[in-house]
């Protein structure tokens, strides 16, 4: 989490006031996606998992059925979706990231030598 | 394990990835520049036109590919005494141009930087008319390394009277501190009372 914050502050340090190339202003727009993507993802996780495990112990202790509770977490699972929905985005937005990167780094070698 | 809710986001996202990068590739011999350049090439470059003019592959900039335009020959024929000189011993010596000079910092900003420093950007020459700093300096060197010293001569008298006050020397020299964007005129405000 903290790598993935500071990571990419890094990297606009290194972009600087230069956003004249599109090949990097790509890899950055993606940086900038897996950022945010990563961000929703830690907070879903957190408020998700956290509500159903809390939710699915208070009603088991109060005697509820299988079927009872499954019904009353409903909703919850509907939240859980929206997890499901950022496991489509995330990882692919990642490696979509590194393969900017890559044509980055390969037209920085490129040009600017090895 | 949550898995993912919708399996064609993935293949989606690939193939935008991948119809990006074809498009980049496709395009960087047709706009090289707007593609990979981190800037604008300066005002003393705007005629090159391939990045090829410069860089080599997985070489970057090098002193051939700089002296296949800037030989020595072409110094001592368009250039002062000690300008060619001095560009003539780093020639010899095999010294980086890149020492000194920096591209892709703009339409106006200094190539030349390091060791002689030009504090005024490109903007000086497109302004004045000048086409090398000797037209205004003298290249001294000593023990503290080289050094410019201002001329007396009546492109210097004009650029001092045109500023009105405000080019004399130690406070004319950051040019676009005042001409902001390049613009010759220069707006009045609190900023330059004290120059």
């Amino acid at each position: 989490m903290v790598a993935g914050v500071l990571g990419p502050l890094v990297i606009f340090v290194h972009a600087g006031a230069h956003f004249h190339a599109w090949a990097p202003i790509l890899a950055l727009i993606t940086m900038v996606l897996v950022v945010v993507s990563g961000l929703v993802g830690q907070a879903l996780h957190y408020w998700v998992f956290q509500l159903l495990y809390e939710r699915r112990h208070q009603q088991d202790f109060e005697g509820l059925s299988e079927e009872g509770i499954e019904a009353h977490l409903h909703d919850l699972a509907l939240q859980e979706k929206a997890l499901r929905w950022w496991k489509c985005l995330h990882g692919p937005l990642t490696w979509s990231f590194v393969a900017f990167v890559l044509l980055h780094i390969g037209g920085a070698l490129f040009f600017g030598g090895m | 394990m949550i898995g993912c809710l919708r399996p064609w986001v993935a293949p989606l996202i690939w193939g935008i990835t991948a119809l990006l990068i074809g498009t980049v590739v496709w395009l960087s011999p047709y706009y090289p520049e707007a593609l990979w350049a981190p800037g604008h090439l300066s005002r003393s470059h705007t005629d090159v036109t391939s990045c090829g003019s410069c860089h080599e592959p997985f070489r970057g900039p090098t002193p051939q590919q700089c002296l296949s335009c800037h030989s020595s020959q072409k110094f001592a024929a368009r250039s002062e005494p000690d300008v060619a000189s001095f560009h003539a011993d780093i020639i010899q010596k095999a010294q980086s141009c890149l020492t000194c000079h920096v591209e892709h910092q703009g339409v106006l900003a200094a190539i030349t930087t390091g060791l002689l420093n030009n504090p005024h950007g490109e903007f000086i020459f497109r302004a004045t008319a000048a086409t090398s700093c000797s037209d205004c300096h003298m290249m001294e060197s000593g023990d503290g390394g080289n050094r410019m010293s201002l001329l007396s001569n009546s492109m210097v008298s004009h650029i001092i009277e045109e500023g009105e006050g405000a080019h004399r020397i130690g406070h004319f020299a950051k040019c676009l501190n005042c001409h902001r964007g390049g613009q010759l005129d220069v707006e009045d405000d609190d900023e330059h009372e004290d120059d």
